[in-house]
This record gives structure tokens, sequence and C-alpha cells, in this order.
């Protein structure tokens, strides 16, 4: 590397090539699997889910770990100020990287779906607003130092950036509602001054993050938070009479600190431990989710008047909420350090006399116990509203359905949920804990799977013509994925990484789930408009290992970090 | 003889390409300090991960307390006692939060010896982990990792943060508590003189090999340092058997010898003025052992590129 450019930009790209080739390939994947059953629908209905395409590229895009990791202070080490750069350097390059990854994480996505779809899908508009979007959020990451701060910071960019979106949208006077004019071309033909309007956003931002890097690189502070300080010092001094009654009574009120009582034992002091990792993220965003849906519901009247699918909403928004709770808890459940773009278990936790097992059943029981109290959270919210509404369709038709399940499905039902959470949940934290250990294998897969898809669309447009190479990998993944299952059990019980206790718990539920699925697919398979082939059905019924494998496979993964 | 507590079997491991350490063998006495020396990234830190399960063995085996520290993790980590290099204790917690969770895994936890020494490094409890400093860390981890009275006591750079007076008195008593106590404590360092202070025996660890293991009084015994005039000497006295490492300063040589091996008879026999004469310090051998190794290395280095 022979100059400080080339530096910045090979620090970036190894710091975050795996999230910005994850973004885009998972961004790519899932608008594909969105919009390709979609092309038999109508236009209006093609135009709706183009909206909520444009909805999760322009989120999905503005939301990355390249800036947002800032918020913990872990973009801007100390280290950075004593490098002989100027501060300007110092911060456009990082920023201007992000920006620029976003931008090209719109831009991949949606040229994959023009090229595949014609899909009429803007560029230069939504790319001038994501460009804004993330400066304006991101500056005040690099700007502050204290995280209050950085979060006060990125909250009001968020809030500046809704305003302008509201703007933008009651400006366009359009008649149609939000997401149906996203999905509509023509949204984002933006005026010449409309795109000054985002340069001079991001202009201003990245002067603001400019000038509050090189005030913390020179121990200053910002002139309103200097006068706060020095008024602070003043008022301080000023009520500090060492013999008056308030000093007295002051030194009496003073509560004397007492340490914490013991825990029970170590589960008690392991539950503590993980809940106050999790719940600071988890009790965000279960609060954060339903005042969310709550202004969704409130604003779209004011957009459409005739718009009464509130209660549809907040059933999908609780239905969801568990999903959702369950990935941001499994996220921090993991307890990797990260650190410009490596990470690791720390051996505070890894030095730990517990085993393995214990620590991962610790971790599932947690993010149950947040994923419920969330969905309760959005459930009564989600009551509120329809009191007030007085719209209790979508409740109503859900409980008619329910009343029609027969009664011994519903312990078979609770069971079969069960496994399915601490299955999935498993997933998730196999998924991080490999992630940081063997990144290359996951973006190989995660590569191979992508292209796997994209000639699985070309094939079906093309009428199948694969048929015999799709049906032998049916039949190679069934066969794969009941192999890999026997593996990860033989390997968790022969290291002892998983007690027999647990595992015959895990087997247990297992069964059920196994025979439920079994019936289920004896039943769903051929009721549907077509009949499956054969090697479908196999690998539809050789994936109900999975539950089983991950499950198990969630401590070995653990191991994998703890014993190196 | 009591059961060693720590038995290392032809234990190697290698990172990639690197290999960190080579065929060690290490048993380990309870009621004795053992201080692991060795320059930076000579593999001191690779093997007491090895002794607390954080590294599973690729070749060789490790043993504590008779027991394999990865297939049964609870009861050899319940034992041991480990401050690690990093400090990488929880930011979000208290100090008090620290030693209340750390209790919850240790049966023997002892609330008036961490109360002591909450007192003695003047911690404050209430204090967020991310507000104290380096030393400070250091300090809470030291309470967190000795205050259930381990079997084994395991401190890697125990010393990086710790003021010069926390250093000599504090941790010396600490770790001399644990021994007295018929316990033991493996604390790796690279502060020569501090190991020579606080341990019963030494491991001198250099490219992933142990060089030396033995007792400071026989280590120090059996090494000497003479100052030597040579200008009269026939031959290159670093030549002799036994010469580990030979100094030059103006016309003297400073050489560390084994003793028995090289004795003030065979040095005036080679020529050799005796200026003066001495024990060797543990720097003087540790220097002496370690540039060996490093010249032979470089000696066979030369040898493949030669041929």
């Amino acid at each position: 590397m022979n100059s400080p450019l080339q530096a910045a930009l090979w620090r970036f790209y190894r710091t975050n090539r795996m999230e910005t080739a994850l973004r885009i390939g998972s961004l790519t994947c899932l608008l594909v699997l969105v919009y390709w059953p979609a092309q038999s629908l109508g236009d209006l209905q093609l135009q709706a889910v183009r909206g909520v395409a444009m909805l999760m590229l322009l989120t999905a895009t503005l939301f990355s770990s390249a800036w947002l990791s800032g918020l913990d202070g872990t973009s801007l080490h100390r280290v950075e100020f004593v490098r002989p750069i100027s501060t300007i350097w110092m911060v456009l390059v990082p920023m201007s990287l992000s920006i620029l990854s976003a931008m090209l994480a719109y831009v991949l996505p949606v040229a994959c779906l023009r090229g595949l779809f014609d899909a009429p899908l803007p560029l230069l508009g939504p790319m001038a607003w994501i460009m804004s979007a993330v400066s304006c959020c991101s500056a005040p990451i690099w700007a502050a130092s204290s995280p209050r701060s950085r979060w006060l910071g990125f909250v009001a960019g968020l809030i500046f950036c809704s305003i302008l979106v509201a703007l933008f949208h009651w400006r366009h006077q359009s008649s149609l509602p939000f997401l149906l004019a996203l999905g509509d071309a023509d949204y984002f033909q933006f005026h010449w001054y409309e795109f000054l309007l985002c340069l001079v956003i991001t202009g201003l931002s990245l002067l603001v993050a400019v000038i509050g890097v090189d005030h913390q690189r020179h121990g200053l502070k910002w002139p309103w938070f200097r006068h706060q300080h020095e008024v602070r010092g003043r008022s301080t001094r000023a009520r500090d009479p060492s013999t008056s009654i308030a000093t007295i009574i002051g030194t009496f009120a003073k509560r004397p600190f007492r340490s914490p009582l013991a825990f029970r034992g170590p589960l008690a002091a392991q539950i503590w431990f993980e809940l106050r990792r999790v719940v600071p993220t988890v009790a965000m965003l279960s609060i954060l989710a339903p005042m969310l849906i709550l202004a969704f519901c409130l604003l779209c009247p004011l957009v459409d008047p005739e718009w009464n699918s509130a209660s549809y909403v907040w059933l999908v928004a609780s239905l969801c909420c568990p999903l959702l709770v369950q990935f941001a808890g499994a996220d921090r459940a993991l307890g990797l350090q990260h650190r410009q773009g490596t990470a690791w278990l720390s051996s505070f936790d890894a030095s730990r006399p517990v085993h393995c097992d214990y620590l991962v059943g610790v971790k599932l029981l947690v993010i149950a116990v947040c994923s419920l109290v969330g969905s309760l959270l959005m459930v009564a919210v989600a009551g509120a509203h329809a009191g007030f509404s007085g719209d209790w369709r979508a409740w109503q038709m859900l409980s008619d359905r329910l009343v029609e399940v027969a009664w011994y499905w519903w312990p078979i039902g609770l069971l079969n949920l069960l496994l399915v959470y601490i299955g999935s949940t498993s997933a998730l934290l196999v998924f991080g804990l490999t992630l940081a250990l063997r990144p290359r294998w996951m973006s190989v897969g995660i590569v191979l799977g992508l292209l796997q898809l994209l000639l699985a669309i070309w094939d079906a447009k093309q009428g199948w013509q694969l048929q015999p190479i799709w049906a032998a990998l049916c039949y190679t993944t069934a066969i794969a994925l009941v192999i890999f299952c026997l593996w990860a059990v033989r390997t968790a019980l022969v290291a002892s990484t998983v007690c027999w206790t647990w595992f015959r718990w895990i087997l247990g539920l297992w069964l059920v789930y196994a025979v439920t699925g079994c019936v289920a697919l004896g039943k769903l398979l051929p009721a549907l408009p077509f009949e499956p082939p054969l090697a479908l059905t196999v690998l539809a019924y050789a994936s109900l290992v999975i539950a089983l494998g991950t499950t198990v496979l969630a401590p070995v993964s653990l191991a994998a970090h703890r014993h190196g | 003889m009591p059961d060693p507590v720590v038995d290392v079997q032809q234990l190697s491991r290698s990172y990639g390409r690197t290999q960190a350490l080579k065929q060690v063998d290490l048993l380990v006495r309870p009621g004795q300090v053992y201080g692991l020396v060795g320059a930076n990234g000579a593999g001191k830190t690779t093997l007491i991960k090895h002794l607390l399960g954080l590294l599973r063995a690729q070749q060789g085996q490790v043993r504590v307390f008779n027991r394999d520290p990865v297939r049964e993790p609870v009861p050899v980590l319940q034992q041991i006692g480990y401050l690690s290099e990093q400090r990488d204790l929880p930011e979000w917690m208290r100090v008090d939060e620290l030693l209340r969770y750390t209790r919850a895994f240790h049966p023997g936890w002892d609330a008036d010896y961490a109360a002591e020494l909450l007192d003695t490094f003047g911690l404050d409890p209430s204090k967020k982990i991310k507000e104290l400093s380096k030393g400070m860390r250091a300090q809470a981890g030291l309470i967190a990792a000795v205050a259930h009275r381990p079997q084994l006591l395991l401190l890697d750079e125990p010393s990086t943060g710790l003021d010069a007076l926390v250093r000599r008195d504090i941790l010396n008593a600490i770790i001399r508590a644990v021994a007295d106590d018929g316990r033991t404590a493996i604390f790796s360092s690279h502060l020569l003189e501090e190991v020579q202070l606080m341990s019963d025996r030494i491991v001198m660890i250099d490219a992933g090999q142990i060089l030396l293991d033995g007792t400071l009084d026989d280590l120090l015994e059996c090494h000497h340092t003479f100052v030597v005039d040579t200008r009269n000497a026939p031959i290159d006295l670093v030549n002799l058997p036994g010469v580990l490492s030979s100094e030059d300063h103006g016309p003297h040589s400073k050489l560390v010898c084994e003793h028995p091996r090289v004795n003030h008879e065979e040095l005036l026999a080679n020529g050799a003025q005796i200026i003066q004469a001495r024990g060797a310090t543990l720097t003087e051998i540790f220097v002496a052992r370690a540039g060996r190794t490093q010249v032979g290395k470089m000696q066979q280095t030369d040898e493949v590129a030669m041929s």
C-alpha cells in the first residue's frame, strides 16, 4: 500500500467485505424470491410487490454495519487520531465508502431484477435518497463522542429522514397509498432541486462529521456543550457552601452503596448475564416496533381515507414480532466481540466453568422469554388500537379459525412450536457462530446458493429443461442433510458437548415434530394443485431433520469457539 | 509424591503455518509458583489456553487435575482462577456485579477475601468496568480470579498495567499466599526480574519449545557469568561446549556459561584472563538461551540456503 487512500480502501474492504457481500447477496435472493412468483399477478398487485421490494431495498441499504457499528464507538479508534493524515481525510474516505457501499447494495439487486424480470425499478432518485439518508444518519455517530449522544444523533437523523420522506410524499400529491406509490417508477423522478437538496444534506452531514471528529481528535467540546459545562460548573460552585444545612442533609441523604445479593447458583447468574446482554436491544426493539406500526396505522387513514386494513397489519405484525425479537436476541446472545471485521469469544465467556449445552440452553431460554414479552407488548398495543378503532375483523377471523382446531392439536402444536422455536433459534446461533469462525465457507455457501437460485429462475423460464439435474440435487441434498444431522448428533455426544439428558429431551420433542411433520406432509402434498416430483417429496421429508441437527449443532458451534 | 496438577505431554499446536507449540512436556506439582518466561509470541498464552481448555490439543495430551479440560470443563475450570492478558471483562458490568456473577460459578468463594482485596486495591465496587483504567481492570480481574481460592491460579501477564507498588507487594503476596496454602500458581511474564522475585520454578519457553524447566535455585546455580579478557586466548571461547553466549565489550567479553561444564580452570586453560566471575541473572540466562536458539535457527536457514 503506497498511499493513505489505498490503506483506507483496503481497511474498509477488510472490515466490511463480508457484511456487504451478505447484504447484497441476501437482498438479491430475497427480492428475487418475492418478485418471481408475483409476475403472474395483475398490474396493481405487481406494483404493490414492487413497492414492498423498494421499501425493503431502501430500508436494508440504509442500515449497514459499516456505519451502524459506530453506535458502540468501534468505528473510530483513538489510534486513528495519531495517524499522520488530516481529519478531513480520516472521516471523508470511510464515510464516502459507507455511502457508496449502501448505493451499491441498492444498485446490484435492482440491476438483477431489471435483468431477470424487466422490473421497472428506478435508479437515480433512490440512490440520491440513500446517499443523503446514510450520510445524515451516520454523521452524528461520527461526530458525537459519547454513546448517549451518538444514539440521540442517530435517532434525530432517522426522524429527519422520515420527515423528508413525508414532505416528499406530500409534495408529490400522489393519490396512491404510500406502498403503491413506491412501486411506481415515476414516483422517484426527482427534480433538479431535489437532487441538489440531497447533495446539500450529504455535504452538510460530512461537514458536521469532520468538525465533530476534529473536536474529538483535539480534545475539544462543541460550543454548546462547552457553555453547558461552564454553567453547570458555576451553579455547582454557587451551591457548595460547606457548612450549610443543605450540605449536612445531603451527606446523610446520600445513599450508601450496597452490594447486591449473591446469586442462588450458576443458572441464575447465567440467566442474569444473558438477560443483561440481550435485554437492552430487545427492549428497544419491542417498544419501537409497536410504536412504528401504531404510527403507520394512524398515518395511513390520513393518506388514504378508505384504508381499513389496520387489524390485518396488526395481526401480521403480531405474528412477525417473535421472529424479529428472535433475530435481534440471537444476534446479541452470541456474545462475540467484534473489532475491525473480526469476531471472537472473549476469554471471560470461554473460561466459565459451565458446559456448552448449558450455556446454549440459557441463551435459548432468554431469547424465548424476550420474544414472548415482545409479542405480548405488540398484542397489547394491537388490542388497544383495536379497542379504540373498533376494528376486530382480523382477530375475529383468527379466533374463528382457531376454534375449528381439534383439542388434541393444541398440545401437539405447542410441542411442535417449542421445537421449531428451539431449532430456529439454534440455527441462528449456529449461523452467527460459524460465520464468525469460518467466514469464507459461509460466503462461498451463500454465493453458491445465490447462483443456484438464479439458475433455477433461468431454468423455470426455459420450462425446466434441467430437470434431471434438479432431481439429482434434491436427492443429494436430502442425503447430505440426513448425514449431516447424524454427524452433528454423533459429534455432540462423543465430545460430550451435549449431555444425554438434554439430548433425550430434544429427541423426544423432535420425534413428536417429525411424526406431525410426516402426517402434515402426507396430507399437504396430495392436496397441491400439481403433483410434486418424487425428489422434491423426498427432500421435504428429509428436511424434517434440520430442526434436530441445528439444535444439537448449536453447542458444538459454541464449543468450536471455546476450544479453538 | 502428590499427583501433578498439570500434566502436558508432547503438546503441539500450529496456527496455519506458524508452529506455536512444539512437542511441549510440562509437569506441574502442587504448592509451587511457576514462572512462565518467554519473549512475545513464544507460546506462553497458547500453553495457558490449553490448560484452560480454550484450545484443543492438536497433538499430544493435556491433563489438568487428572482431567481433560476440553471434555470436562466444569470440574477443571471450577478449580482454576484465570486472569487473561487482554483483561476482556464485560464492560457493562459493575465491579460488584462482576464479583457477584463470578461467585455463582465457584462454590468456594471467599467473600471476606474478596472484600479485603477490594479494600487493598481501593477499587470502587459501584464503578462500571468500562470506567476503570487498565490497571484497575487488572485488579478487578485479579480479585475475580483469586477470591474463590483456586487450586490452580493462571495469570497471563498479570503485571501489565499494574503499578510498581502493586506489582511488587500485592501481586507477590497474592501469589505467595496461593503457594503457601499448598495450591499452585502459574504466571507468564516477560519481566524477568519480577519472575525471579516471585517464582519457585522457572519454565523458559521460546519459539514454542521449552528451553529450561527447573527450580530457580538450580537454574541460577548452574549458570555463571564470566567477564574475561580474551586477547591472549588462542581459540574463540564461544565455541567451547557449555558457553551459551558471548558479548563483546571492547577487549573484554561477557560469557554466560553452564557451570559444571565450564569453570575457572577450563577458561584459564584456554588462555582467558578472568576479570569477574559471578552467578548469572535470569535475564542473562534467558537471553543466552533464547539467543542460542535464534542463532541455531539462522544457521539452519543458512545451511539450507547454501545447499
